[in-house]
C-alpha cells in the first residue's frame, strides 16, 4: 500500500492544527505535512529529489488541502502554478481539496475549473466521518 | 436707413401715384359729363327754338310747356356748376378757362330772364311781340352759350390729361426705380449679413464687422438672435456640465459601492476566520479536558485567547478605518515630540523583546496645523508596522522616524531595516486586509489602508521604497493654513 501523504497549505498554524487533529480523530492513516505559504509549498513540491528521498512513494502528496486567503500568493495563484507543475512533472495523482472560510460561490466555481480540484470544503462545516469518507475516496482511486 | 422707413417711402409714393391717377380719371369723366350736359342743353334749346318758331307761326303753345323746356335748359348749367369744386375752379383760373363757369352763370341768368318773360306774358304784363322777341333772344343766347362752353371745357380736360399723364408716369417710374433700388438694397443687406456670419473669423472681428456693416432691423434681429442663441447655449452648457457632474458623481458612487462590497467581503471573511478557529479549538479543549490531556487543552486555550486578540485588533482596525473617513475635528498645532513619545511607550509594551533601536529626529520649526487624531494614527501605524516587520535576525535592527519641513510642506519619514514589502506585491500595499509575511500573521492588514486614508484626506503623498534590506516610507503633506 502506498504511503499516504497529506499536505496542508494554510498560513494560520491553528487552522493547520485543527485540520490535522480532525484527520487524526477521523482515523485517517497518513503522514500529514504542513506548509504555511503557497511559495514554500511549491518549493517543496518542485524539489522532487529531496521529496522522494524523504517520503519515497509518499511524494508527491496524494491529497493537498489548500487555503485560499493567504499572504504572499493566495490559493488561486497556487492552483495556477501547481497546474503547470503538475503537467511538467506528471503529478497526476496529486489532488486538491480547497479548504477555506469563504462561502462565496464565485470562489467555489473558480476553484472547480481545475480538473485536479476534487472538492471545496468550508472550514468548520465538516464532521469527522464526512472528512474521513472524502479522504478515503481520494486514496482508494 | 431702416427697412421700415424705406418701405414707408415706397408706400407713400404709391399712394400718391394712385391718388393722382384716380383724380385724373375723375376729372376726365367730369369733362365728359360737361359735354353731356352741354349736349342736353343743346337738345332742350333746340326744343325751345321749335316752340318759339311755332309760337311765331301762330301755333298755340302753352306757357307751361315753355316753362318746362326753359327749366330743363336752366338745369344743365346748374348741374355743371354743382359739379365744379374748389380745385377745378383753381385750375381753370390758372389756365384761363374759368369763363366756362361764367358762361354757365350767364346761361342761368338768361334762363331766369326767359322764365320771367314767360310768367310776365302769362300774367298779361307783357305784349306778344316783346315776348316773342325775348324768347328768340333767349334761344340765341342759349345757343351761343352752348357753343362758347365747349372750348374751355375741352381745354381744361386736355390740360389735365396733358399734365397728369406725365406726372403719373414720372411718379410710377420713380416708384419702380425706388422699389427696385430698395429691394436690391434690402437683399444686399441680408446677403451681407449672411456673408459676414458665414465667415470663419474670431468672434471679436465678426462683432466689429457686424457693428460696422449691418444696421437697422437686421442688426436688431442679429442681436436678438445672438442673445437667444447665447441663452440656449448657456443652457446647453449648464446641462452638459450638470450631466458630467452627475456622471462623475455616479461613477464615484459606483466606486464607493464597489469598495464597500469588497470591504464587506474581506471584513466578514477576516472576522469569521478567528471565530471559526476559536470554535474548533474550543471543541478540542473540551475533548482534551475529558481525556485528561490538560497540557494540550491549556495550549489550545491560549491559542483561543490569541485568536480573540486578533479578532479584537481587527474590529478596532475596521472601526478606525471607518472613522478615518468621518473624522472632522478642529485642527491644532501638532506637537510631534509628544505624539512620538506616546506611541513609543505603547510600542515598548507591545514589543517588549524587540531588539530594535529607536531613532527620532524632529526638526520642524514653523508650527504645523492638522488634526491630532490623524497624525497620531499615522505615526502609530507606521511605527507599529516597522516594529512588527523588523528583522530580528539582522545585526542592528532599527526603526527611525524623521519629521522635517520643506518649502510649503512637512514630511514624516519612517525607515527600518526590516523584512520589507515583496516586490511583486508593491501595488497591493495599501489594499485593505493585505498582509505579506505568513510568519508575522497577526495584525489586521489594515494599517496601511488607515494611513492612506489619512494621507488622502490631508492631500498628501506617500512614497514607498522597500527591499529585503528594509523599508522607507515618506509622507509629504502640504501645509494648509499655518501660522
Amino acid at each position: 500500500m502506498k504511503n499516504q501523504t497529506i499536505l496542508i497549505i494554510d498560513d494560520n498554524h491553528s487552522e493547520r492544527y485543527l485540520l490535522k487533529r480532525q484527520l487524526k480523530d477521523a482515523g485517517v492513516v497518513a503522514v500529514v505535512l504542513e506548509k504555511n505559504s503557497g511559495n514554500s509549498a511549491l518549493e517543496f513540491l518542485e524539489n522532487i529529489a529531496e521529496g522522494k528521498k524523504e517520503y519515497a512513494d509518499g511524494f508527491p502528496p496524494g491529497l493537498i488541502f489548500l487555503d485560499i486567503n493567504m499572504p504572499g500568493i493566495d490559493g488561486f495563484e497556487f492552483l495556477e502554478k501547481f497546474s503547470k507543475l503538475r503537467e511538467e512533472v506528471q503529478y497526476l495523482s496529486s489532488v486538491i481539496m480547497m479548504f477555506s472560510t469563504s462561502e462565496q460561490t464565485e470562489d467555489h466555481t473558480k476553484a472547480m475549473t481545475y480538473d485536479f480540484v476534487k472538492d471545496y470544503i468550508v472550514k468548520g462545516s465538516l464532521q469527522s466521518e464526512q472528512l474521513r469518507k472524502k479522504v478515503d475516496e481520494v486514496f482508494s482511486l | 436707413m431702416k427697412i421700415t422707413s424705406k418701405l414707408l417711402i415706397i408706400v407713400v409714393l404709391t399712394v400718391i401715384e394712385v391718388s393722382c391717377t384716380i383724380w385724373a380719371a375723375l376729372e376726365i369723366s367730369k369733362g365728359a359729363d360737361f359735354h353731356r350736359l352741354n349736349v342736353l342743353h343743346l337738345k332742350f334749346n333746340a326744343q325751345f327754338s321749335n316752340q318759339v318758331a311755332e309760337l311765331k307761326a301762330g301755333k298755340a303753345i302753352l306757357p307751361q310747356d315753355l316753362l318746362i323746356t326753359v327749366t330743363k335748359i336752366r338745369q344743365q348749367p346748374v348741374d355743371c356748376l354743382n359739379k365744379v369744386n374748389v380745385v377745378d375752379k383753381f385750375i381753370m383760373t390758372q389756365i384761363d378757362t374759368v369763363h366756362a363757369l361764367i358762361i354757365c352763370e350767364k346761361d342761368i341768368v338768361d334762363a331766369d330772364l326767359a322764365i320771367n318773360a314767360i310768367n310776365a306774358f302769362d300774367n298779361g304784363m307783357l305784349d306778344r311781340d316783346t315776348f316773342l322777341e325775348g324768347l328768340s333772344l333767349a334761344s340765341q343766347n342759349f345757343s351761343d352759350n352752348s357753343a362758347n362752353f365747349e372750348q374751355p371745357i375741352d381745354d381744361t380736360v386736355s390740360f389735365i390729361v396733358r399734365s397728369m399723364i406725365p406726372f403719373i408716369l414720372t411718379i410710377s417710374l420713380l416708384n419702380i426705380f425706388l422699389i427696385t433700388y430698395l429691394s436690391r438694397n434690402i437683399s444686399r443687406s441680408i446677403n451681407m449679413a449672411i456673408d459676414i456670419l458665414s465667415q470663419k473669423i474670431p468672434k471679436e472681428d465678426m462683432d466689429k464687422k457686424i457693428e460696422k456693416n449691418i444696421t437697422g432691423e437686421l442688426y436688431t434681429l442679429l442681436e436678438v438672435a445672438r442673445d437667444h442663441l447665447k441663452s440656449s447655449l448657456i443652457e446647453r452648457e449648464v446641462n452638459q456640465q450638470l450631466e458630467s457632474l452627475v456622471e462623475s458623481r455616479t461613477s464615484s458612487l459606483q466606486k464607493v459601492n464597489e469598495e464597500l462590497a469588497q470591504f464587506s467581503y474581506r471584513a466578514s471573511h477576516d472576522l469569521k476566520a478567528p471565530l471559526t478557529t476559536a470554535k474548533g479549538l474550543a471543541h478540542y479543549i473540551v475533548k482534551d479536558i475529558e481525556t485528561g490531556d490538560l497540557q494540550e487543552a491549556k495550549a489550545n486555550a491560549m491559542e483561543v485567547e490569541s485568536q480573540m486578540e486578533r479578532l479584537e485588533e481587527l474590529v478596532v482596525g475596521i472601526l478606525s478605518l471607518a472613522k478615518a473617513d468621518l473624522q472632522d475635528d478642529a485642527e491644532d498645532v501638532i506637537d510631534f515630540e509628544s505624539i512620538i513619545s506616546e506611541v513609543q511607550t505603547r510600542l515598548s509594551s507591545q514589543f517588549p523583546e524587540s531588539k530594535c533601536k529607536f531613532i527620532k529626529e524632529v526638526t520642524v520649526e514653523t508650527p504645523v496645523l492638522a488634526q491630532r487624531a490623524r497624525i497620531l494614527q499615522i505615526v502609530e501605524n507606521l511605527l507599529t508596522n516597522a516594529y512588527k516587520y523588523s528583522d530580528q535576525c539582522k545585526e542592528h535592527p532599527f526603526v527611525k522616524i524623521k519629521v522635517f519641513e520643506d518649502v510649503g510642506d512637512f514630511n514624516i519619514v519612517v525607515e527600518d531595516n526590516g523584512l520589507g514589502f515583496p516586490e511583486s506585491n508593491r501595488n497591493d500595499i495599501f489594499k485593505m486586509f493585505k498582509r505579506f509575511h505568513p510568519n508575522v500573521s497577526y495584525g489586521s492588514g489594515l494599517g496601511m489602508s488607515i494611513i492612506k486614508k489619512h494621507v488622502d484626506y490631508m492631500k498628501g503623498i506617500i512614497t514607498v521604497d522597500s527591499s529585503r534590506e528594509g523599508t522607507s516610507l515618506t509622507l509629504e503633506f502640504p501645509r494648509g493654513k499655518t501660522t
